[in-house]
């Protein structure tokens, strides 16, 4: 057992590489995420993350490099562009906000596979791995990018956590205090779109999106206030990434996959044990209820 | 003369070229209890959110102490309606009072003791102290209406502005929230509340505005509260049993 865990450490450095790599961009990718699901804006952080490869095929065309600033810049620039799109978009009365996404989204993606398939066929952009990751082949390219963007996030986070507690909270309330709730909502999708793109390369632009979405939903079951839900969404991040890596490297699987493969499961597990809003323990008062 | 505490003029609102609110005039003094009544789509709360400054006007201009509004947003507190804000949001009682503050705390400040009196205070006139460490969904809609209120009273202010706080309250709150409301006006603040029910607006209201896209009337109660007046606002589909009511009908 405990070689079996041990192990793994001593095979190279890309365990190591590939751990700190995955449990920084999933804590970030956790914080943002209780943020995004309070807005209800989880589908939007499925979109910025798919229109990150446009935006850094399009930076790639523009600087013809693929340095970690210029890949960030293409994708914010080209995100907040989507963003400002589907907020147009679906501020028309005869357009709903979820259609409005779908569109925006998959006609950036589009635009993006087809100018990678052949504009840039020949920059080496690894589609593969842009999409699916590749958490145990870490480059320094990504470990940097991720080392620099995770603790800028976080440290924004933490900044400016009383204007993004009260504008998801009560928007119109946040508004009439002086909290200026549009540049924290665009603030907001450009950190997503960030982390998105900094931990493309350790779990792809599909599974970044479960990174978001799963913690903050689990964590929603266990919490009753904002800190705890912050609190339970990291925990849930951090487990995931562990056990997940640890069973990838045990049944030689897709180590991505395996992460947001634990997440569902640990979600689950709330979903049906969670002390207030769990399945069974719901069922469990209604039965003696029923019997008192 | 004094400066009216707000004077609104010639107010037009719209939503996609749509006008909601045409040409609206109307001035408040200092110290009154304001009711804002009318028909639903009369454009009360599109109103209210252009007065807050969540909306901005196509023509016409907001004074609040003689002042462009915009300057002065933070004499002004909004509570807004019940029905706007998730329930199921992770926050407790105590710390949605504690938001109320956060305009003087700014983003980074500690909590000093004046502003943890301050929600302290806000959160016993309206006898929600035993309720600060629950989750807003776990209160009753009486409880959150009155946790709404609490806020606004720790933010403090000159102007309260409260769209619908009797909406889905029951009888007990309705009178707290009213005699939070007579204090604040007995302290020489002004507070102006959207509202539905028009068998209290007598009892409530120092000055009523009665809004159906268009001013119908604005004045003193007593003086506005007539039939015709009403018939105006609610376009003659209106009965009313109070005993105010029936003799302003009786008299028209």
């Amino acid at each position: 057992m405990i070689t079996w865990l041990v192990d793994p450490w001593m095979w190279g450095d890309w365990m190591w590489r590939g751990m700190l790599t995955v449990n920084l961009v999933a804590i970030a990718c956790a914080v943002l995420g209780v943020f995004l699901y309070l807005r209800r804006m989880s589908l939007l952080a499925d979109a910025l993350a798919h229109v990150a490869l446009p935006g850094i095929v399009a930076a790639f065309l523009v600087s013809g490099s693929l340095d970690g600033p210029v890949m960030l810049a293409g994708a914010v620039v080209v995100g907040l562009l989507a963003a400002g799109s589907i907020e147009t978009l679906s501020r028309r009365p005869n357009i709903r906000s979820d259609a409005a996404i779908g569109i925006v989204f998959t006609s950036f993606f589009a635009l993006g596979v087809i100018l990678l398939s052949t504009v840039v066929r020949d920059a080496h952009i690894d589609t593969h791995c842009l999409i699916f990751g590749d958490v145990l082949g870490i480059s320094d390219r990504a470990l940097w990018l991720v080392l620099t963007v995770v603790p800028v996030v976080l440290g924004l986070v933490a900044i400016f956590y009383r204007w993004l507690t009260a504008s998801s909270f009560d928007p119109r309330f946040a508004a009439a205090v002086g909290i200026p709730v549009v540049a924290v909502n665009y603030g907001l999708m450009t950190a997503v779109t960030v982390t998105a793109v900094a931990g493309f390369e350790a779990v792809g632009a599909i599974l970044v999106i479960a990174l978001i979405i799963v913690p903050a939903a689990t964590a929603h079951l266990l919490a009753d206030r904002l800190v705890t839900m912050i609190a339970w969404s990291i925990v849930h991040a951090i487990v995931s990434c562990w056990v997940g890596l640890y069973l990838a490297i045990a049944i030689n699987t897709s180590a991505a996959g395996a992460i947001v493969v634990v997440g569902g499961a640990l979600y689950l597990l709330a979903f049906l044990f969670a002390p207030r809003h769990g399945r069974v323990v719901g069922m469990w008062r209604t039965r003696s209820r029923r019997e008192a | 003369m004094t400066v009216s505490a707000m004077e609104v003029k010639g107010l037009t609102l719209s939503y996609d070229d749509t006008a909601v609110v045409e040409e609206v005039s109307f001035a408040i003094q200092p110290g009154q209890l304001v009711g804002v009544v009318g028909p639903n789509g009369a454009g009360k709360s599109t109103l209210i959110k252009a007065i807050v400054g969540a909306m901005k006007p196509d023509a016409g201009s907001i004074l609040l102490s003689g002042d462009p509004a915009a300057d002065k947003l933070s004499a002004l507190t909004y509570v807004p309606q019940r029905g706007a804000v998730d329930w199921d949001f992770p926050i407790t009682a105590g710390e949605v009072v504690r938001q109320g503050r956060f305009q003087s705390v700014g983003l980074l400040r500690r909590f000093a003791a004046e502003d943890r009196d301050a929600v302290a205070t806000a959160m016993k006139s309206v006898a929600i102290t035993d309720l600060a460490d629950r989750q807003i969904g776990a209160l009753s809609g009486g409880q959150q209406q009155r946790v709404f209120l609490a806020r606004a009273l720790a933010q403090g202010g000159d102007i309260f502005v409260m769209d619908e706080p009797f909406a889905g309250v029951d009888a007990a709150t309705e009178s707290a929230i009213v005699d939070v409301l007579r204090a604040l006006r007995d302290e020489g603040k002004t507070v102006i509340v959207v509202h539905h029910d028009l068998a209290t607006v007598c009892d409530y209201f120092d000055h009523l505005i009665l809004l159906n896209r268009k001013i119908i009337a604005s004045g003193p109660t007593r003086e506005v509260f007539t039939a015709e007046n009403l018939r105006q606002t609610y376009g003659g589909q209106v009965a009313i049993f109070t005993d105010d009511g029936a003799e302003a009908i009786g008299a028209g």
